[in-house]
């Protein structure tokens, strides 16, 4: 460049030098950024065969709907996938051909049967030469039986081929937020409901014509087929309790204020919540007896100036238990250690979430090993994970919807949570080895703080 | 020349830093305001309500529901700006008293207008928020048996639940400014609605700020 002068020169170098160097940090932190995604896990595949049914079977619409549901169940378990049907892989079902499977590279192929009133599996496990056929499921024709039974059964080849216990018999609770016809009312009503885990057998629980939200199941020592749910029906919110066998509820915590965001210990000793019986959102705790009535007075667990505290969860073993506060500025996920009741000095919490700062509604997996959160990621609320044995979080979801409220199945491999644009909200569930959403289709409404029945 | 260029630098920080904006200058009115305020009601007798208490105990009651922390920062009133302040006893709709769906949306001839919020926080900043507050503890003052409820509402853009709890922070910091005002503290409830309750239904900042805000309900004996 002859025709620029010696300080222009020397300008534009140290110019030059500078974008180098913010390009180079630029890069740096983008690298930072970067979220690591755990590696998928190979799933294995199984060839589930078409209904062979009977001649006296006319209209075989029932049981081909039940088969859907068994291939739907044995395909979001985490552990299998389900093989295209083949007109060629048919006739190998019945001469059990093993070299022809072994050549296709499918272990396991599950041969189905359906006569009027019947729905029979055989299950033959090629790679280990054994072959066992379940008990025939009587079919009654009625939805609310029929198909929790072929839950139970995809369950139970579940526990055969893989040694781990399956969870599509479970079923959900969720809060349903609907516009309130009743135009004395609030605009908006919200209502417990239960559904199996794809969603069908949808039910009613709550008719408060109210607000009720963030329900969670009882352990069967409290009671059997319990619920809990914070309900405002008389103003302010309290948590209750009730049955899914019948209508009946009743105020569960007697605290002054408010209560909210309860979540319950894996043994069904303690239940945590939010509340504002001393003036603020803090945390509280309530020791229960083993019929799950309050023991002693509830403990006012943690509290900060000027700062919110939201979403408790508790660790399996009940000893510590997780929660949001904003009281370094952003909303963050703290770990406290339980404290003896008598012991009112207040504890330091340890910061969980370093990677992410608006942090929400997190759940301590029940395995103890992995805790699930949702944290604004390039402005939208994504699922994240923090796995406690390597210290690392990393981003579960992605796609342009938020999503809040992540609940562990027990098998501490399946989520459900919700999404949260605008008006729409619903369910979806995601296991950590597929990654893959699938949507709930529970029909109108919002659906949101689903939480699954302990196993 | 490089010494001057660092001169000016320290002007203009030192300039800025000094500079008071309209949102200061109110505060310092209000302050002032107060002080007036409380000098003239003293000697008119009138400053029963905000006399000096010797213990947590005489101004909130023991606590006899719950094992509360005993932290100093928590519990230290006179170093505190955030005054925590015990609920009033007793679940509403139970126990002979009035449940929360039985009070009522004050008469528009009564001018209470709702109070708003900036995002994630608690405190009011608006001249016209704190005077409805006034305008709140004169009513408070001037109809002792009736009873108060506030609603904390929140936008639409954090995760439902903290949204709650962000609610029910907002309607505490209004009770707390109630009280601090005089107006005994067992007659005022909070409740929390989180964003599930908006007052305005569309997605933009204006209706975001709308939607930012708490709501009153009484019920007079």
């Amino acid at each position: 460049m002859p025709f620029l002068n010696l300080p222009l020169r020397f300008a534009m170098l140290k110019i030059f030098k500078f974008l180098f160097l913010f390009v180079a940090i630029a890069l740096h932190a983008q690298q930072e950024l970067e979220v690591r995604l755990e590696t998928k896990v190979p799933l294995k595949p199984i060839y589930l065969s078409r209904l062979h049914t009977s001649s006296e079977l006319s209209d075989k619409r029932y049981p081909e709907e039940l088969r859907a549901i068994l291939a739907f169940d044995l395909a979001n378990n985490g552990y299998s996938s389900i093989v295209p049907i083949r007109d060629d892989a048919e006739e190998k079902i019945s001469r059990t051909d093993s070299a022809f499977w072994k050549k296709e590279r499918i272990p396991i192929v599950i041969a189905l049967e359906a006569a009027s009133n019947s729905f029979a599996a055989t299950v033959n496990h090629i790679e280990k030469s054994a072959v066992k056929r379940y008990p025939a499921i009587t079919l009654t024709g009625q939805s609310h039986i029929d198909r929790p039974a072929i839950h139970k059964l995809a369950d139970a080849i579940q526990k055969d081929l893989f040694g781990t216990h399956g969870i599509a018999s479970l079923r959900i609770l969720f809060s349903q937020r609907i516009k309130n016809s009743d135009s004395a009312g609030h605009h908006w009503v919200s209502e417990i409901w239960t559904s199996d885990w794809d969603g069908a057998n949808a039910k009613r629980q709550t008719f408060a014509n109210g607000y009720c939200m963030s329900p969670g199941f009882l352990p069967l020592s409290v009671i059997n087929k319990g619920y809990f749910f914070v309900a405002a029906d008389r103003g302010q919110s309290k948590i209750y309790r009730g049955s899914l066998l019948n209508d009946q509820t009743d105020v569960w915590i007697h605290l002054r204020g408010n209560q909210m965001l309860p979540t319950l210990s894996k043994d069904g000793s303690k239940i945590a919540f939010i509340s504002d019986a001393a003036g603020r959102p803090d945390l509280f705790i309530q020791y229960l007896d083993a019929k799950g009535k309050e023991s002693g007075k509830p403990c006012q667990l943690y509290s900060a100036p000027s700062a919110t505290q939201a979403s408790p969860t508790f660790s399996p073993d009940g000893r510590k238990i997780a929660f949001v506060s904003d009281k370094g500025g952003s909303p963050r996920i703290y770990v406290l250690e339980i404290r003896d009741p008598q012991d009112t000095k207040r504890r330091d919490l340890t910061l969980l979430s370093r990677k992410n700062r608006e942090n929400t509604s997190p759940s301590w997996s029940p395995d103890g090993k992995k805790l699930a959160y949702s944290a604004r990621t390039d402005g939208v609320r994504q699922i994240w994970i923090y796995d406690f044995s390597t210290e690392q979080e990393w981003q579960l979801t992605t796609g342009a919807e938020n999503k809040e409220n992540a609940s562990w199945a027990p098998d501490s491999l399946h989520l459900i949570y919700n999404t949260e644009t605008h008006e729409i909200s619903q369910l979806y569930m995601i296991n950590l080895h597929q990654q893959e959403a699938i949507r709930i289709n529970l029909g109108f409404g919002q659906q949101r703080f689903a939480a699954w029945e302990i196993q | 020349m490089k010494s001057r260029i660092l001169l000016w630098a320290a002007v203009v920080i030192l300039s800025s830093s000094c500079h008071r904006n309209s949102s200061q200058s109110w505060e310092n009115v209000k302050t002032a305001g107060r002080h007036m305020q409380r000098g003239v009601d003293s000697l008119w007798g009138k400053d029963r309500d905000s006399r000096m208490l010797s213990s947590d105990a005489e101004f909130i009651g023991p606590y006899d529901e719950f094992i509360p922390l005993n932290d100093a920062d928590l519990r230290g009133l006179a170093k505190n700006s955030d005054i925590a302040l015990p609920q009033p006893r007793g679940i509403p709709g139970m126990d002979g008293i009035p449940a929360l769906d039985q009070f009522y949306t004050p008469p528009d001839a009564w001018g209470f207008q709702f109070v708003h919020f900036e995002t994630d926080e608690h405190i009011l900043r608006e001249k016209a928020d704190i005077q409805m507050i006034q305008q709140i503890v004169a009513y408070l003052k001037k109809n002792p048996e009736a009873l108060f409820l506030i609603e904390g509402h929140t936008d639409e853009r954090a995760s439902a639940s903290y949204n709650m709890a962000l609610g029910i922070r907002r309607a505490n910091y209004i009770r707390q400014l109630l009280v601090k005002n005089g107006v005994n503290l067992n007659r005022i409830y909070t409740l929390s609605r989180g964003k599930e309750q908006p007052a305005a239904l569309g997605h933009t900042p204006s209706d975001w700020k709308q939607n930012r805000r708490a709501e009153f309900k009484v019920f007079e004996r």
